[in-house]
């Protein structure tokens, strides 16, 4: 079943160029293999208050069963948005795109509100611990970094 | 390469005497249909949507947590995570799904799909159980095997009768070559040097642009634009204006329009109409049931005031709370009537009850009065047939038994038992 995937993404897709929710903007999908998508946290938190972020979205050939690839893109005018969870390349520690977490049913839709939720619930204007020394020797893809998921209280 | 369990296939279909036609077989019908390829008709429920590849469920499988997925769909999400992939809880695959409830199975098979060969010019739109059947079978244009032994290409049913196509020929037209299989639809769609005339107008035109064509010619006729008043006459494009000059329909022509006009105008008031009529009741009904509210007389005292005043002035601002306050006020009614109606219940049953227990009393009455009647007449009868007895026979015998029966009361033993038997159970009434 290897046309699963392409065909399942030009279903979101059709369905995203029309209607997405508040805060969250298609910018290109050229292809079927890399989006980007800006997203906004919505309330007054002013840890993001009127700030715009850029996730990039990569698809695997076995998508959905296998969780796409989310990070940050840093940009001049698109920060990587501070939170314990999200180092400082752009990679985002969430259960949700990991190989456990993550389940066919989701979508890039439900991701990016997923993530948009866990900006908004944060309040902590700092990076996770280590952050400088991932960053330095990291060089895995995002999926194959075996997260300790060292606090759920965010 | 064919699938395993293909020899069967095979078989069948090399016995060219079979009634149905037979199947196809060979590289290309591995999946013969693959129904997630399939465009729909139309909008597909959202239910009958497999939750992981977003198309309408292709062989449902339901988990023991009632969610619904294509079988290969979760077969392949279970090899990665053996979770239902809604709501995590952990799934045994062998033990804990199964194909999901027949009504599911009907609502899919009754979907409305196109017949997957449409590119190639079928325009079938059936039902989803039965394409596979019409594509395997029936359509003019699923590619079968070349008829040719020699030949290994493929060529479309309803040309597989004229023996091997697959020789290049020119196109008399173009001067390209194409296979003999493809010239035709190449002729009829994309040959730029195809002309024709249109037999109309004699313009020349390509031959795949003829419907385009159609749209424009002078010569087509059509109807006038007075159709909808009742002018039944058609005539070539280039003549319209003239006819539309002439047409006896033109005098309606402004009368009509402005009948539509007023038409919709009458819809509109109709409705407005409606809308008010509704109203009106609606503050009928308000009127009536102030009065039967009425036994608390604290509460109407406080809802009078605000009452009649509301629907005075501009009283609801959108429809819908209109027929929310519409909706409330017969909930109301309804919860009256219903609690009457069980008072009603409740006053009949202690009815009944009350003129039933009278009756009852007698019926006992009647039946112990019936009982004691019985005996009497049964002790008359015995009496009366020992006094024949003893008439009838003188034999000593006799009298010795009479004199043991003198006292009949508890005489002789065979009819003192029936009587007994029959006051323990008196014939029922």
């Amino acid at each position: 079943m290897a046309g699963l995937g392409p065909k399942r993404l030009g279903k979101e897709l059709t369905k995203i160029t029309n209607n997405l929710p508040p805060g969250i903007t298609l910018v290109s999908a050229d292809n079927l293999e890399e989006w980007y998508l800006d997203i906004k946290v919505l309330d007054q938190n002013p840890l993001y208050a009127g700030q715009t972020y850029r996730l990039k979205f990569k698809f695997s050939n076995s998508y959905p069963i296998e969780a796409p690839e989310v990070t940050f893109v840093k940009l001049d005018n698109r920060p990587i948005p501070m939170h314990p969870h999200i180092y400082s390349n752009g990679i985002i520690c969430l259960d949700l795109l990991g190989s456990q977490g993550w389940s066919p049913v989701q979508s890039v839709e439900s991701v990016c509100m997923s993530i948009q939720s866990m900006l908004t619930g944060n309040t902590k204007n700092e990076r996770p611990p280590g952050d400088e020394e991932f960053v330095r020797g990291n060089r895995q893809r995002p999926r194959d970094i075996a997260f300790y998921y060292h606090d759920n209280t965010v | 390469m064919p699938p395993p369990n293909t020899p069967e296939e095979g078989l069948v279909s090399t016995a060219t005497s079979l009634p149905i036609r037979p199947l196809i077989q060979g590289a290309f019908s591995l999946p013969v249909v693959d129904l997630k390829a399939l465009e729909y008709e139309s909008d597909v429920d959202e239910n009958l949507i497999c939750p992981i590849c977003r198309l309408p469920l292709v062989s449902p499988t339901i988990t023991n947590c009632d969610h619904v997925f294509c079988q290969t769909c979760i077969v392949q999400a279970h090899i990665l995570n053996p979770v239902c992939p809604v709501d995590r809880l952990p799934l045994k695959l062998a033990t804990e799904t199964r194909t999901a409830p027949k009504i599911i199975h009907n609502q899919l098979d009754n979907l409305l799909v196109r017949c997957p060969n449409r590119p190639r010019g079928c325009n079938l739109v059936v039902t989803r159980a039965l394409v596979e059947n019409h594509v395997t079978r029936y359509c003019e244009k699923t590619s079968v095997p070349c008829p040719h032994p020699a030949c290994d290409k493929t060529v479309a049913r309803k040309d597989s009768g004229k023996g091997c196509l697959h020789y290049d020929v020119k196109c008399e037209y173009c001067d390209h070559v194409y296979e003999k299989a493809d010239l035709e639809e190449h002729q009829d769609s994309q040959c730029a040097n195809r002309k024709k005339n249109c037999e109309l107008c004699a313009a020349e035109f390509v031959r795949h642009k003829q419907d385009e064509h159609l749209k424009e010619c002078l010569e087509v006729e059509i109807s006038c634009k007075f159709a909808p008043f009742g002018c039944t006459s058609r005539v070539s494009r280039k003549k319209l204006d003239e006819h539309a000059r002439l047409c006896e329909y033109r005098v309606v022509g402004p009368v009509g329009e402005q009948l539509a006009e007023l038409r919709a105008k009458f819809k509109a008031l109709q409705e407005k109409d409606q809308l008010k009529e509704r109203r009106i009741k609606f503050l009928e009904n308000k009127g009536f049931s102030m009065p039967t509210t009425n036994p608390s007389d604290g509460i109407t005292d406080l809802s009078l005031p605000e009452n009649p005043a509301s629907p005075d002035t501009a009283p609801y601002e959108s429809r819908d709370q209109y027929f929310l306050s519409l909706f409330e006020t017969m909930e109301a009614k309804v919860e009256r009537l219903s609690s009457a109606l069980s008072e009603v219940e409740g006053r009949h049953s202690v009815m009944l009850f009350n003129e039933t227990l009278p009756i009852k009393d007698q019926l006992t009455e009647i039946r112990s009065t019936l009982g004691v009647l019985g005996m009497h007449v049964r002790w008359l009868m015995n009496f009366r047939l020992q006094e024949r007895g003893r008439v009838g026979t003188n034999s000593p015998t006799m009298t010795g038994a009479l004199t043991g029966s003198q006292d009949t009361n508890n005489g002789p033993t065979v009819p003192r038992r029936l009587s007994d038997n029959l006051r323990e159970h008196p014939p029922r009434l």
